[in-house]
């Protein structure tokens, strides 16, 4: 087993426990960051042969890998979907049946509040009751327009 | 780390992008997760093999990064697909809305009835007399969740 393959596995098993215990899915990103970057200098100190390229590579990896669990853990939270399926487990435990019609208001509930979320992101605002979107929003807007449009014409 | 195996590399993602992309066509991400992570894995060991003759034998430095990009993709292909804040954006994109027109607009598009039958579809959910009920997959999908989940 090679330097790297330690410092990758020691860099996996730091992550992962982080994954269950940091509350705000930002902070699990920036600490995943931070252990990547550690990674990176570790093997820079540590090696001879090729160390900026595999330093670089093996950042390259816990960088893609946080953002993998950050990705998972923000539809942990928000799914609502999962949620649903959570509802559904939930009453079925409490020997009660979800209701179609009773999950699909907790949808609709979920779904109205999520409104809130455009102000709060930053990226439309209200101007004389209707929402416009930001600078920041058009630009994230393009790029969504622009990957949805890459992914369908494949 | 080569050049040759650096191109290996590249040449694999986009190899697996595309590969998933194609399976995807015309189905959602989430009842077609069991046919695209094969995908993965044979890449990851297609790189590990590649990096054996290549200079380049980091098995565990690899399964990160084809865990990442596994996880990246899934994470951004799920949002494109299902985030209601995505969709909202692109629907102000169009024209400015009232926040009732939004939400009737968000609702018409992929309200919680389609939601429910693609849980349906997905085999994660049956249904019946309007009452819900998780099948073995859908039990499984929530213990996953469960696991991961903060306790």
């Amino acid at each position: 087993m090679s330097i790297d393959d330690i410092i990758s596995l020691l860099l996996g098993i730091l992550l992962l426990p982080t994954f269950w215990c940091v509350t705000r899915p930002s902070h699990f990103f920036i600490y995943g960051l931070i252990l990547s970057a550690l990674a990176f200098f570790t093997l820079y100190i540590t090696t001879s042969d090729l160390r900026l390229a595999n330093g670089f590579f093996l950042f390259f990896s816990g960088f893609m890998f946080t953002t993998g669990l950050w990705f998972v853990r923000v539809i942990l939270i928000r799914s609502i979907s999962l949620n649903a399926l959570l509802s559904i487990e939930a009453s079925e435990k409490n020997i009660k049946c979800a209701t179609a019609d009773s999950i699909e208001k907790a949808m609709q509930l979920e779904i109205a509040s999520r409104t809130d979320d455009l102000s709060r992101t930053k990226i439309a605002t209200e101007k004389r009751g209707k929402y416009i979107l930001t600078k920041k929003g058009q630009r994230v807007s393009y790029l969504i327009m622009w990957l949805k449009r890459v992914t369908n014409s494949l | 780390m080569t050049i040759k195996f650096i191109l290996l590399l590249i040449t694999l993602l986009a190899l697996g992008f595309l590969a998933a992309e194609m399976l995807l066509v015309g189905r959602r991400l989430q009842n077609s997760l069991q046919r695209v992570l094969p995908i993965f894995l044979c890449l990851f060991g297609i790189s590990v093999i590649g990096g054996l003759h290549l200079g380049y034998s980091k098995p565990f430095v690899l399964a990160m990064f084809w865990a990442g990009y596994f996880l990246t993709w899934f994470g951004l292909r799920s949002h494109l697909e299902s985030s209601i804040l995505l969709k909202m954006l692109t629907e102000i994109h169009e024209k400015a809305l009232t926040k009732e027109e939004l939400i009737t607009t968000y609702m018409s598009i992929y309200g919680p009835k389609k939601r429910i039958n693609e849980l349906q579809v997905g085999g994660l959910v049956t249904e019946k007399n309007r009452a819900l009920f998780l099948t073995d997959a859908g039990k499984r999908v929530v213990r996953i969740a469960h696991l991961m989940s903060k306790k």
